[in-house]
């Protein structure tokens, strides 16, 4: 789940938490997809953004970016040979290695 | 391997204006000495605390709990989670108001810094479960200040906090060897358990916070010491904020061992652990201002 301001939201994105205005009165629930219609009445009526689901983007500068995408970027795994560049000649270091790899690259995702 | 006290004591004594543990904390720990203390009564000392008991409440009912009803009072939390877990979350607390905010040192990022802090926690939390150890807040809490004592360097100890920073860029090494060498052998983790004796925090985590990087120096608490040291290693791993270094030290082949973790089930006790701290993320939001 994210946060997202009005004014980013794109047709399609799927609401993670109801939509409530001050009174506490439900304007849009959770689960939909966001339509045109949608993002326009979100704007007239003042909201200002909106959870979605999905992970936050790097450096969205929420407090959800605890855990860095491990699944994407070339640059995880260039990290993470350097940082393990001098321990790999020890077999418990090599399984952690090989397990974070594995994470990494999506194989334990079910 | 007890560092040299004169050495330590050098350092400490040119440090001003550590903050100071708040009253309520060292009244709850000393009423928490009595066995026939109740929950109430611990509450209602809390709760004279208006600021620390709404951020209590709120780290209770964050998600990385996932209670499935709302605690409300610091009682009801301490009937659920028991007196040592609302002290430590207590502790986290004034921890964060005390050392969370400010920090721009160059080549220290603050928010990396608790980010591995609270992966650490989380981690550690992980695998004390997987132990079935009842402990789960002093697993916790211990990952999560395991190294408190960078702040104290960083914010104390500065010009030579700056120096240490500049031997790990130059040379590429853990910031621990950097500290010795600029140190004169003394470390962050001997910064960090003289702020936890100040803080008058519990001796297994002044132990963990003092020897997790070589667990076989621990004593009495050498399993809490074995969990925070292989978390931190999988923190590290996992590239779950940063340290202060970019390099990752090698395992304690015994203490690897006294968590039995069967290699094959690594990958899902680190999924277990990613989303773990993916939950913590109200300890994050009380540090990001």
């Amino acid at each position: 789940m994210r946060k997202v301001a009005t004014n980013d939201l794109e047709p399609g994105m799927k609401i993670a938490r109801k939509v409530e205005n001050k009174a506490g009165m439900v304007l849009l629930p959770e689960g939909i997809e966001l339509t045109e219609a949608h993002i326009s009445r979100l704007k007239k009526w003042g909201i200002e953004e909106i959870y979605v689901e999905g992970e936050d983007e790097k450096g969205a500068g929420s407090g959800a970016d605890i855990v860095p995408d491990l699944t994407v970027s070339e640059d995880f795994i260039a990290n993470l040979n350097h940082k393990f560049e001098k321990v790999l000649d020890d077999p418990i270091m090599q399984g952690i290695y090989n397990a974070v790899k594995s994470i990494a690259s999506g194989e334990n995702k079910e | 391997m007890a560092v040299d006290q004169t050495k330590l004591k050098k350092i400490v004594d040119n440090i001003v204006g550590l903050p100071t543990l708040p009253t309520v904390l060292t009244n709850v720990t000393k009423m928490m000495q009595n066995p026939r203390v109740s929950a109430a009564q611990v509450g209602k000392v809390i709760q004279s605390d208006v600021a620390l008991t709404s951020k209590i409440l709120k780290l209770v009912n964050s998600a990385f709990y996932g209670f499935p009803n709302r605690i409300s009072t610091v009682t009801h939390a301490i009937v659920i989670l028991g007196f040592n877990a609302v002290r430590s979350t207590a502790m986290s607390v004034s921890v964060f108001d005390s050392f969370g905010g400010g920090g721009e040192t160059e080549g220290f990022d603050r928010m990396a810094f608790w980010k591995h802090s609270i992966g650490c926690g989380a981690a550690a939390r992980v695998l004390a479960k997987r132990l079935n150890i009842k402990e789960l807040e002093e697993a916790f809490i211990a990952g999560l200040l395991h190294d408190i004592g960078l702040i104290i360097l960083d914010q104390f100890v500065h010009e030579e906090f700056v120096k240490i920073l500049k031997v790990v860029k130059e040379k590429d090494i853990l910031i621990r060897e950097a500290e010795k060498e600029v140190l004169d052998g003394v470390t962050h983790n001997d910064l960090g358990g003289w702020l936890g004796r100040k803080w008058n925090m519990a001796p297994a985590l002044i132990e963990v916070i003092e020897t997790y990087p070589t667990p076989s120096s621990a004593s009495e608490n050498y399993l809490l010491v074995s969990i925070v040291h292989v978390a931190d290693i999988l923190t590290r791993a996992l590239n779950i904020g940063s340290g202060g270094d970019n390099r990752i030290p090698k395992i304690n082949k015994s203490a690897w061992e006294k968590l039995g973790i069967d290699m094959a089930q690594l990958p899902s006790i680190l999924q277990e652990i990613i989303d773990s701290a993916k939950k913590a993320e109200a300890f994050f939001s009380m540090v990001n201002r």
